[in-house]
């Protein structure tokens, strides 16, 4: 066989395909599918940074509030501090250790609120959305 | 690129994408559909990827061959093909039977040789634009579009022989 005859064979190749409507109905549907696919997926977006602008901002002023009441927990644990015996703890390292708690668990808590302000503002959204 | 610009594309493309995946399938209408289908979906999902519309073809191309390679890796083949294509049909005027042979000597050949072979002679494609559907060197598209060539000529005319033509 030589190439002229290869060359011939393939441009007399013409079979009988499955009909062109069906396959390009079956794109079309695929292709709303996609679509729709898209579409929800820019809702989600959407939804979610709404909710990660709300934990943002609930962070932030959960921050500002607990900087605002620090001086008065520090000289609260300062006072607390000094009932204790001195046996237990030096008085300076109690007041650090608690002061550092306190800060911890200011940190935790801030963290907590922005995580449910976070939750509760995609639930709120998701719920609007469904009806 | 909108989405009826892009249908408008493929209803142009569909027909000859089609063809070169059953060749490529060798005969299974069914999988080359499938493929082409995947293969438009995948581009619709990338469309904003393409660079310049001139270079659609090529670039449908590109992503129809990767989804039959994908496919070819995933499917799990109940009856080989050879078995099948040894049952010969008496009718020769029989349409699904027509291209048996060319089917079953296309089969024969690994997946780079037999889209070399039909993208040069079934779709016209030259030397550097078949190396960018593949993603492959020049040289590498020569090479298996020789090997290719020769192995198809050499089971075409064993074909030929053995059944007396």
């Amino acid at each position: 066989m030589e190439d002229k005859d290869l060359q011939q064979l393939f441009q007399s190749f013409s079979p009988e395909l499955p009909s062109d409507t069906f396959f390009m109905r079956a794109l079309e549907a695929n292709l709303q599918k996609v679509e729709f696919i898209r579409r929800q997926q820019a809702v989600a977006r959407r939804q979610n940074r709404r909710a990660v602008v709300v934990a943002a901002a609930t962070g932030f002023v959960a921050g500002v509030v607990f900087m605002l009441i620090m001086p008065y927990i520090t000289s609260f644990i300062a006072a607390a501090s000094s009932q204790i015996p001195a046996l237990l703890l030096s008085l300076a390292s109690l007041s650090d250790i608690l002061t550092v708690l306190s800060w911890s668990v200011v940190g935790i808590v801030t963290a907590g609120l922005s995580l449910s302000s976070y939750q509760l503002a995609m639930t709120l959204q998701t719920s609007v959305t469904s009806k | 690129m909108t989405k009826e610009q892009f249908i408008a594309q493929v209803e142009a493309i569909q027909k000859p994408l089609r063809r070169f995946l059953l060749a490529l399938c060798c005969g299974d209408s069914q999988q080359s559909d499938d493929i082409a289908q995947e293969a438009f979906i995948k581009a619709y999902l990338s469309c904003d990827t393409l660079s310049s519309p001139e270079k659609f073809n090529a670039w449908i191309f590109r992503i129809a061959y990767n989804s039959f390679l994908d496919a070819k890796r995933t499917l799990r083949h109940t009856v080989d093909y050879g078995e099948a294509s040894a049952l010969k049909s008496g009718e020769r005027a029989d349409g699904a039977f027509q291209y048996q042979d060319l089917y079953a000597a296309l089969n024969r050949l690994p997946a780079k040789e037999r889209t070399s072979v039909l993208l040069f002679y079934l779709q016209g494609y030259s030397i550097k634009e078949i190396a960018e559907i593949q993603t492959v060197s020049a040289d590498a598209v020569k090479q298996h579009l020789s090997r290719g060539r020769n192995h198809l000529r050499a089971l075409l005319n064993t074909d030929q022989r053995h059944y007396g033509r």
